[in-house]
């Protein structure tokens, strides 16, 4: 935190100075042990050093080290809650040991809350005031009717924030670099030629929008987001034997074509229950961890909750607010899940109605807990009447819930802030190659978004819309910050001029590098490789990437497989990062330099593009070249370097094969910016 | 070999004399070398400066899924609950005894030293994969660069022609059970290059349907110049970042060295030594590796986690170690090059003294052993011992003390500092971990 940002917090001073007598307050009362035992003058003399300090914008630091405090004695108190906790409920009911233990449990539960709430709130002094120079408060009613309104309400809260901390944004980018941009990240892939001048035949005022909505709703966008789960939750390796992983993928591909709601897919993945051997299940999700009940936790709340809570599996997290309890709380949804094997290498996993989570605390004690969520809510597997006793039958035998325990889980996850969040922020992360929350999946009380207040407002929109996630790409395509430049603003920088600020407050646009796959399917559309191969091996009816796991797939398809797969090996060895801003490797680039994908579509074979432009001028060559690959227009220099090298060769075949080759070979090429 | 010295940037390397040493002394190890043009005051430099042996290489034997401390080097015959059925055969080492299923290794025992009281704590593949290659516990934040990436950065020479650091996965029908090793924060110079088909160690170095090497030049020279101009155009010098990537693959598929991947190349008395399996080619080709130069080379042998009718497995999976492993260490002995290459031999972690219902051992990771040898050590020793319920009976060593010896051993700066994407400082070994003095 830079002291200058502080200053723009001039305008609520006031309120601030009230909210810190408030915290000097706190602090004398159930603080002043802590401080007593730091730092014997502290409490009401450190809280008025610190208006002050406020007041003359240079506090920050101060602020640090307090939180620092703070935190450490919160991981002491938490853990001390949770032995309170073991020790009440080994005590005998009713004695005065057992009532001595409540207080005691009552006082400190209290004292831990109200040591978050501080450190909550001290961490909301050193936060970027874009909310408070609004005027807005997360949660109040965004005024907008449609999606347009929504993108231009997010770039007002960023215009706020570039200005509140001094960064000049980067410049707009033109509509041909957009066109390759939004392609890659919704249909996986480069547009083709045609699709090229199709969008430039659009109206100009609303071309981008119209474009986008056109591409949301075909194939490839499922093809694409389905490539992006399935190395997401299965893994980035690629194995010949991966059981799994085709039928899942398929399943992926079908449900993303549909538009499957965000919160029902999750449901699918967890909960859905399957056992007919021809339909392929969901929950592979569950079986590439082999069922292993921590391992989906684990997976769950970091991946559909942002929260990872994996430290607390054996021992309370000093750092977290999760307990050894919490942790095994959650694990309690999945156990009464088992995997069981069908034939035909179909997984389901089926519902018993016996088992229980049950953990060792790090002193050798065990406990069985029953589900609680991570918000506190418990669940029981009987109906509950009012005071939360189980309803009963006509007998007197216990009604069953109506719900199975997963599908407790995956019901309440759609209903909590944070899954929405979750989700907008990883998508968000997918376009902009950084989340607002960054990394992704560590939502912690220390990492804090880098812009609230539009994390939060789109997670509630994103509610409203059904979970929706074609709605959301296309509110996030719209935005300002979305067609910024990947160059530095040439502005000069009055303050902030450093990088990680810049990034952070999404300024300029992040290089990223296009996946395995979209890197395959961008060299095959680019070199009209498809239309090659469709020509040479008969079968028209079906789109190029639309291939089903079937026994029958057609000549020219188990072709593209086989490459494919060859392609994708290569590139699974790449850190799972699914996002990866780095360069590839040393194997990716020798794929794509000597590897048969490359040289065999770059060849002038029938429907090829290097085929179809043989016959045209110099001029023209390269300008197709340039347009498929690159899709902007050649510049003046590239235009020169290459008709001349056009003009100066013997074949002119040759020579297209070798352009073509090397604009494939570019970083220009390899990276989405 | 020569080769070695004519492709080295020399303008780019500062020329101090530790790194002229290091030229120099992985030139004149290496033995199918000649006659080499080191010049003569380079060779007096390597042979006065530096008396104490330092390992420049290393190998790593990773049994992936965790192999069985019982079943291999620290077997417990006469212990009836924990011991198992399998027997103890004797090794070259007075006093040692090994699996019975080990019989060529146990010839060559006299050069292994073993740590018998590892002590890890991490019992989850995932995670323990993860502690046992990077020496930093899995947290979910920071994605820590594997050792071999570390020894990439630290021993590796800059513009030699190979990878620093190859990782050989043998895998058929077995996976790593966790995360893929990788560079993390030191980039991706320093990540693991991956030879996935023994029988097809390197892919591509030659271009596919064949052009002519006039015609690969012209198309060389294009693609140079058409992203040129990229990085004052799109900024964020990734054009800079590609043409350094295209330069490393070229010098690769242009470099005599790359001939280290033909396997097929090697005398079939020296192949013999390995015998002729998938496993013995992955540890021939890390010895022809090692020897071309390369820093750090990884041999991931996978399966070996037997929950179920473990003796039968670790049977087999021991036999398919035994000759190779043993025919690594008597082949890099004979070469002179055992000297200066650590070989070490772990997993993610050892398993159970007790033996489950279905016959099986599971994970164990609160006493189990790695093996390591060469490297100037003193083969013979072995450091800690575990009890008759096979837990760590006295000297217990981490992950972290374990890296901080490897450190030590192959003369690597474990106090280095690097820093993460978000300016983290990080050392190459976590601070906590210390020296186990009693190997060196």
């Amino acid at each position: 935190m830079k002291p200058s940002n502080l200053k723009h917090r001039s305008l609520f001073l006031p309120k601030l100075a009230r909210t810190l007598l408030g915290f000097t307050l706190l602090c004398s009362s159930f603080l002043s042990p802590i401080f007593a035992q730091e730092n014997k003058a502290s409490s009401l003399d450190e809280a008025l050093n610190l208006i002050e300090k406020f007041q003359s914008g240079d506090a920050s630091g101060e602020v640090d080290l307090l939180v620092e405090k703070l935190r450490a004695e919160f991981g002491r108190l938490r853990i001390e809650v949770d032995h309170t906790l073991r020790e009440l409920k080994n005590a005998n009911k009713g004695s005065k040991e057992h009532q001595h233990l409540k207080t005691e449990h009552g006082q400190l539960a209290k004292k831990v809350h109200e040591t978050q709430s501080l450190i909550e709130w001290l961490q909301e002094l050193t936060r970027p005031p874009e909310a408070d120079v609004l005027g807005l408060e997360s949660g109040t009613e965004i005024p907008f009717k449609n999606i347009d309104q929504l993108a231009r309400w997010v770039d007002q809260v960023f215009y706020r924030v570039w200005k509140a901390r001094e960064i000049s944004p980067a410049d707009r980018i033109d509509d041909a670099r957009y066109l390759r941009r939004v392609s890659i990240d919704i249909m996986g892939r480069v547009p083709s030629l045609k699709e090229r001048d199709e969008y430039f035949a659009l109206p100009a005022e609303s071309r981008r929008q119209t474009w986008v909505d056109r591409i949301v709703a075909t194939d490839e966008y499922g093809e694409n987001f389905a490539n992006y789960w399935n190395a997401y939750l299965l893994g980035r390796g690629y194995l010949p034997d991966d059981k799994h992983r085709e039928p899942f993928i398929d399943w992926l591909r079908r449900e993303f074509k549909k538009n499957l709601p965000h919160s029902e897919f999750v449901n699918q993945l967890i909960a859905v229950k399957t056992s007919n051997t021809k339909e392929v299940s969901p929950n592979a999700f569950l079986s590439a961890r082999q069922g292993n009940r921590i391992a989906n936790t684990n997976k769950i709340s970091a991946s559909f909750l942002g929260i990872d809570i994996s430290c607390a599996q054996c021992h309370d997290d000093p750092y977290q607010r999760w307990t050894q309890n919490d942790y095994h709380a959650m694990v309690a949804f999945l156990a009464r899940t088992r995997e069981k094997g069908l034939s035909g290498n179909v997984y389901m996993h089926e519902d018993l109605s016996r088992g229980e989570a049950s953990y060792q605390t790090p002193e050798g004690i065990r406990h069985t807990v029953g589900m609680r969520y991570l918000d506190g809510t418990t669940f029981s597997d009987y109906e509950l009447d009012e005071n939360k006793k189980p309803k009963v039958d006509a007998k007197g035998k216990k009604i069953k819930a109506k719900l199975t325990r997963r599908e407790m889980l995956t019901q309440k996850m759609a209903s909590d802030l944070q899954f929405a969040k979750a989700q907008v922020n990883r998508i968000w992360a997918i376009l902009f190659n950084r989340g607002i929350v960054n990394p992704i999946e560590n939502f912690t009380p220390d990492n804090r978004p880098s812009i609230p207040l539009v994390l939060d407002v789109l997670a509630k929109k994103f509610q409203e819309s059904g979970f929706d996630n074609r709605w959301l790409l296309r509110v996030l395509t719209r935005t300002h910050a979305y067609t910024l430049d990947t160059k530095k603003s040439p502005k000069p920088l009055k303050g902030n001029t450093k990088e990680s600020l810049v990034f952070k407050s999404f300024a300029q646009y992040q290089f990223k590098s296009l996946t395995g796959e979209q890197t395959f399917d961008s060299v095959v559309k680019a070199t009209q490789f498809d239309k090659t191969l469709l020509q040479r091996l008969g079968d028209k009816q079906d789109t190029f990437r639309s291939f089903r796991v079937s026994k029958k797939v057609p000549k020219w398809k188990k072709y593209v497989l086989e490459r494919r797969e060859a392609f994708l090996r290569v590139y699974a060895w790449d850190p799972e990062k699914v996002i990866n801003p780095d360069l590839g490797t040393i194997p990716q680039s020798l794929t794509l330099a000597n590897g048969r994908l490359v040289a065999e579509a770059i060849k002038g074979d029938k429907g090829s593009l290097v085929a179809s432009i043989l016959d045209k001028e110099p001029q023209d060559q390269v300008k197709a070249l340039v347009n498929a690959t690159l899709v902007r227009d050649p510049n003046e220099k590239e235009k020169l370097k290459l008709t001349e090298y056009l003009n100066a060769s013997d074949s002119k075949q040759n020579a297209l094969e070798d352009i073509l080759w090397s604009l494939l070979n570019t970083a220009e090429f390899r990276y989405s910016h | 070999m020569s080769e070695l010295l004519s492709h080295l940037p020399i303008d780019r390397y500062s020329f101090t004399r530790r790194g002229f040493l290091r030229y120099s002394m992985s030139a004149a190890t290496a033995v199918t070398v000649g006659n080499l043009p080191v010049p003569s005051f380079a060779k007096d430099l390597a042979q006065n400066s530096n008396p104490k042996k330092k390992a420049k290489r290393c190998i790593f034997l990773f049994m992936g899924g965790g192999a069985s401390q019982l079943e291999s080097f620290d077997c417990k015959p006469g212990n009836t609950k924990i011991g198992g059925e399998q027997k103890t055969i004797k090794s070259s080492v007075p006093g040692l005894e090994v699996n019975e299923y080990l019989p060529h290794l146990s010839k060559q025992m006299h050069h292994l030293s073993l740590i018998r009281s590892m002590n890890t704590g991490e019992g989850n593949h995932a995670r323990g994969v993860y502690y046992m290659h990077n020496g930093y516990r899995m947290n979910g934040g920071v994605k820590h660069p594997a050792w071999g990436s570390v020894a990439s950065e630290q021993l590796g020479t800059p513009g030699f022609a190979l990878p620093h650091y190859i990782a050989i996965d043998q895998t058929v029908s077995h996976h790593l059970q966790g995360p893929m090793p990788s560079a993390g924060y030191l980039g991706s110079t320093h990540e693991p290059y991956l030879v996935d088909e023994i029988n097809n160690p390197v892919k591509n170095l030659k271009s596919w349907g064949g052009i002519t090497n006039k015609r690969f030049d012209a198309r060389k020279s294009l693609r140079e110049a058409l992203d040129l101009d990229l990085d004052s155009r799109l900024g964020q010098g990734k054009g800079k970042e590609n043409a350094e990537l295209y330069r490393r693959a070229i010098r690769m598929m242009q470099s005599p060295l790359s001939k280290a991947f033909d396997i097929e190349k090697e005398d079939p008395k020296v192949r013999a030594l390995y015998g002729d399996s998938a496993s013995g080619k992955c540890m021939l080709l890390a010895r022809r590796l090692v020897e071309s130069g390369v820093s750090f080379v990884e041999v991931l042998l996978n399966g070996w986690d037997t929950h179920g009718n473990h003796f039968n497995g670790v049977k087999k999976l021991n036999k398919a170690l035994d000759q190779p492993f043993a025919g690594l260490l008597q082949d890099l002995h004979q070469r002179g090059l055992l000297e200066d290459t650590l070989v070490v031999w772990l997993g993610e972690f050892g398993r159970t003294p007790n033996i489950n219902k279905g016959k099986g051992r599971d994970h164990w990771a609160n006493g189990w052993t790695i093996a390591l040898g060469g490297g100037g050590l003193e083969g013979g020793r072995i450091v800690g011992s575990t009890n008759d319920q096979g837990r760590v009976k006295d000297r217990p060593v981490s992950a972290e003390d374990f890296f901080q010896t490897l450190a030590a051993i192959t003369g690597m700066d474990g106090d280095r500092t690097y820093y993460t994407k978000n300016d983290r400082p990080m050392r190459a070994v976590a601070p906590e971990g210390k020296v186990v003095h009693e190997l060196l």
